[in-house]
């Protein structure tokens, strides 16, 4: 984990043990899985689930939110944190994942955290307090996640001062939810009685008490602060006297008369600590320039007078917020320089004891930009790493954009942040800011107000401004550019020493796939797998086995592929690793099968693929999925499955910048050109397409629009066509060759097939095929590639079946019609008797038949025969 | 655009200094004021429940 934890924020808020708590609120709580506990600020919200928690058996995890939470990562870090008490496993497994947080994404993220919380089977208390805090909506989707799928060993509590964004009708109707608001936490006038015997050294007349009871409407602040203010009164009708004619806002008002009671020193500290979310007495003594021990003496004064004092643990404290709020407001009215000069040396004090966060808070609220910038200048490249740039960004704009301007790691960091959320345009503006200043600041004279802080990022930014420029040509597909790119990137990351050796690397290998240099590209990401440029992250190197399985199969290695997989897969399971690539794994499996020609065990791989992608889900997965499934649906003639699988996974489309082989734009060409029953319809669907690739046809086609040009090989009427297309399909058949893409060579041979006359040079084309074909088991571009005729009445037939014979149980069903037994099936599609047995069975289920001589009379009849 | 806020009993000046504040008979107080946008006068209404007192109406005007 690399997010540093404030343990403060992690530990129950200890409440003066004579606090008067209704015992109403304990017994509340404890009735439902869920509680929601909003009231505005002052009512005892914290103080009642404090009280309950302390009485009560089950472990728990307090986790105090405030503004800074606002970060997915940095709210499941602590939520991490906060497990590993509870179930030290399960929060090893999140770390794990929170370090892969940046191959994962939010929403998978979420997903897959979610999952892990379910495998905690310790019960326990969650309680978030503060929630009102958190406008994050990617905090609020992983709550409404984890009530959607409520863990059976959690109690969640939330804290908050408002209702939070969630539709809690449904569970309050299922009587899983308790609310507890303002009714149930504001005191009678028994427990304002008992509360003030508790908290004064003497008795009040009923009179007395009803007035001060009706006059705070029982609002524990109200009370708080009147009994704090009571102290040292000697007419306690007097008083009541004042307070009744004043109509001030009763805080207000209570806040002044105790402030008027108390010496200047402690009216001096109330006012100036008044700046820190939590604070400790050395921290008092050496920002507010007190006395050594002074601070102390002030802490122990103000926590025996209960002034709103909170003892946080480890010798660290915090007032109630609202008593904070009014005290920071009274703060204000003293003097400017007094204010900026205690901000500063807050800042000061923090950023010596390395918690930049705090720092930059201080130096900000003193209007200390400059030294706010210097600090948000170092946290760039730390957080970057983190994948936590907009969080950084969030942090930045809180700087004046002028000074942003001046800084140029400010400024390339506030373009790699945009870059990051997928903004290209808008983030280049900045990198020009950034490279204009880099210029500039290497001529003294220029140099001016520029600010330059880190300076070992600042010597790095000709490499990092390359680096972007090459992500964005890879995720725009823009290989010509991107080599060039590479080539400067390998010298300038050679001049400057750059340590992420490893990330050039992998645009190399992107660049050689984007040209179907495949060997090339799986001897750079071999290199980057094997850590030959440095270590990497765990995750990082496992997504390395999928790239590289990708590529094998690409080339039509189909078995290397295999082995590759398998060995990740038996990994997983035997190490205990977070299973979040399986799903992806299963599917390349699936592919593997698929290109072999088994249909059945490619649907089969898949359904694991998907039962590993509920719970846990990589990137683009969910893309992958639906891509090929809908291609296997297009070999089953489904088309309405295909058509299906098509609309889903344009939904989950995923900017990659690894090439693909063939995406869901192609499937959906696939279908559309397979379904064109119209001559005049396919011929203008065919010039559609050649008309897309051909602006990009300068030279020859580029390897990531290749399965296009399958398609168009193989559907293309030939009378029109074939004197264009064949030219074509024999350089990317030449080209496939050179490369030795094996798969890609079958395919091609198969399609130029169909532009070749003579018998003796096609048969010889197929032999050739099938012989490269032998050893790895490739059949699938024989099913697909090979001669198309017009859908037959028997595909018409087949389509109306509830559920379809696949393209292996029609081969089977005319094979029993031509009277063969099922063991001279076997020998003649090179299958295992079992297998037969196997497809026999499906297909009469699907027939609805009992026996062969059914199935074949029912075939007939149907018209599949 | 113009908003007046209106919160029950009556405030130091120093709470919201960026309003005209009117002390009315009723024992509330009026904020009135320009918002750039929402965001602003959410702020503002974020900063009123952070005091801990009681809202009464917000008034487009």
């Amino acid at each position: 984990m690399t997010l540093s934890i404030m343990p403060t924020k992690l530990q129950k808020p200890q409440f003066p043990p004579d606090m008067v708590v209704k015992p109403e609120t304990t017994r509340l709580l404890s009735t439902a899985k869920i509680n929601i506990v909003s009231a505005q600020a002052g009512s005892g919200k914290s103080t009642s689930v404090s009280h309950w928690l302390s009485n009560q058996g089950e472990p728990y995890i307090w986790y105090s939110l405030d503004e800074w939470d606002n970060d997915l990562a940095q709210f499941l870090t602590y939520l991490t944190e906060g497990i590993k008490t509870i179930a030290p496993e399960v929060s090893g497994q999140m770390d794990q994942l929170l370090s892969a947080r940046q191959t994962i994404g939010d929403e998978a993220l979420i997903k897959s955290f979610t999952t892990l919380v379910h495998n905690i089977r310790q019960s326990y208390i969650l309680v978030l307090d503060d929630y009102h805090v958190i406008n994050d909506e990617m905090i609020h989707q992983m709550m409404r996640a984890l009530i959607g799928h409520f863990p059976l060993s959690m109690h969640l509590c939330i804290i908050s001062r408002e209702d939070p964004p969630f539709s809690l009708a449904k569970l309050h109707s299922q009587r899983q939810l308790t609310a507890l608001r303002m009714s149930d936490l504001r005191f009678t006038l028994l427990e304002t009685e008992s509360f003030f015997s508790k908290n004064l050294n003497r008795s009040l007349t009923s009179n007395q008490l009803k007035y001060l009871f009706e006059r705070t409407e029982g609002w524990i602040a109200g009370l708080q602060l009147t009994a704090l203010s009571l102290q040292g009164v000697e007419d306690i009708d007097h008083f009541i006297a004042d307070f009744s004619e004043s109509h001030y806002y009763i805080i207000d008002y209570l806040l002044e008369e105790v402030l008027e009671r108390h010496t200047e020193t402690i009216r001096q500290f109330l006012l100036k600590s008044s700046i820190f979310e939590y604070f400790s007495p050395e921290l008092c003594d050496d920002v507010l320039e007190l006395q050594p021990g002074e601070g102390e003496k002030c802490i122990e004064f103000l926590l025996k007078t209960n002034s709103f004092l909170i003892t946080m643990g480890s010798g660290w404290f915090r007032y109630h917020h609202l008593f904070r709020e009014l005290l920071r407001k009274r703060l204000n009215l003293m003097e400017r320089d007094i204010i900026t000069t205690i901000y500063l040396r807050a800042g000061k004090w923090f950023e010596g004891k390395e918690r930049h966060q705090e720092a930059i808070e201080h130096y900000l609220n003193g209007g200390h930009n400059e030294l706010a910038a210097a600090l948000i200048e170092f946290k760039w490249a730390t957080m970057d790493l983190e994948l936590r740039s907009s969080s950084w960004l969030d942090m930045a704009n809180r700087l004046p954009e002028d000074l942003i301007k001046r800084s140029p790691v400010l400024s390339l960091g506030v373009g790699w942040a945009l870059l990051d959320r997928g903004e290209v345009e808008s983030c280049e503006a900045w990198f020009d800011i950034a490279k204009k200043l880099y210029d500039q600041w290497q001529d003294w004279a220029l140099r001016g107000d520029i600010l330059v802080n880190d300076l070992e990022e600042f010597k790095q930014m000709p490499v990092t401004l390359m680096n972007a420029k090459a992500y964005i040509a890879a995720v725009m597909g823009d290989y010509a550019l991107l080599l060039k790119i590479t080539k400067e990137l390998q010298i300038l990351a050679e001049q400057h020493y750059n340590k992420k050796q490893w990330v050039l690397e992998t645009f190399v290998a992107t660049v050689h796939w984007g040209r179907g240099e495949l060997d090339e590209a799986i001897y750079h990401m071999m290199r980057v797998k094997n850590e030959a440029l440095g270590p990497l992250n765990p995750l990082v190197q496992n997504s390395m086995v999928w790239v590289i399985a990708e590529l094998y199969i690409q080339k039509g290695q189909l078995t290397q592929a295999k082995i590759l997989l398998e060995k990740a897969i038996e990994e997983v399971k035997r190490e205990g690793i977070v299973p979040i690539l399986m799903a992806t794994y299963y599917l390349y499996l699936a592919m593997i099968a698929s290109f072999r020609g088994d249909t059945d065990q490619a649907f089969g791989l898949l359904e694991t693929s998907k039962s590993y992608g509920h719970q846990y889900e990589f990137m683009d997965w969910q893309y992958k999925y639906y891509t090929l499934k809908a291609r296997l649906h297009i070999q089953n003639g489904s088309w309405d499955l295909a058509r299906r699988c098509i609309i889903k996974g344009r939904n989950s489309d995923f900017k990659n910048p690894i090439p693909e082989s063939f995406t869901i734009e192609d499937m959906d060409l696939w279908l559309t050109l397979k379904t064109e029953e119209d001559e005049h319809a396919l011929k203008y669907r065919i010039d559609e397409a050649i008309n897309a690739l051909e602006p990009f046809l300068e030279d020859d086609p580029s390897y990531t629009t290749e399965m296009k040009w399958k398609l168009i090989f193989k559907f293309a009427p030939l009378n029109s066509y074939a004197a264009k297309l064949e030219p074509i399909c024999r350089i990317l058949l030449d080209r496939a060759k050179i490369q030795k893409r094996w798969l890609h060579v079958i395919e091609y041979s198969v399609l130029m097939m169909r532009f070749i006359k003579s018998e003796a040079v096609k048969q010889s084309l197929l032999s050739s095929a099938k012989q490269l074909a032998l050893d790895e088991g490739i059949e699938l571009p024989f099913v697909e590639f090979s001669e198309s005729l017009p859908i037959s009445d028997k595909v018409h037939a087949n389509l109306s079946l509830r559920e379809p014979l696949t393209t292996r149980e029609l081969e089977v069903l005319e094979l029993i019609e031509k009277g063969l037994s099922n063991q001279e099936i076997a020998n003649m599609l090179f299958i295992a008797l079992s297998t037969v047995k196997s497809y026999n069975n499906s297909l009469f289920g699907k027939l609805e038949v009992k026996r062969r001589t059914e199935a074949v009379a029912k075939a007939k009849t149907l018209g599949l025969l | 655009m113009k908003y007046e806020i209106v919160i029950k009993g009556y405030i130091k000046d120093h709470l919201f200094e960026e309003f005209e504040m009117t002390q009315q008979e009723d024992f509330t107080t009026k904020l009135s004021g320009e918002f750039v946008d929402q965001a602003e006068l959410y702020g503002v209404l974020r900063r009123i429940q952070d005091l801990g007192i009681e809202l009464i109406a917000v008034i487009p005007v």
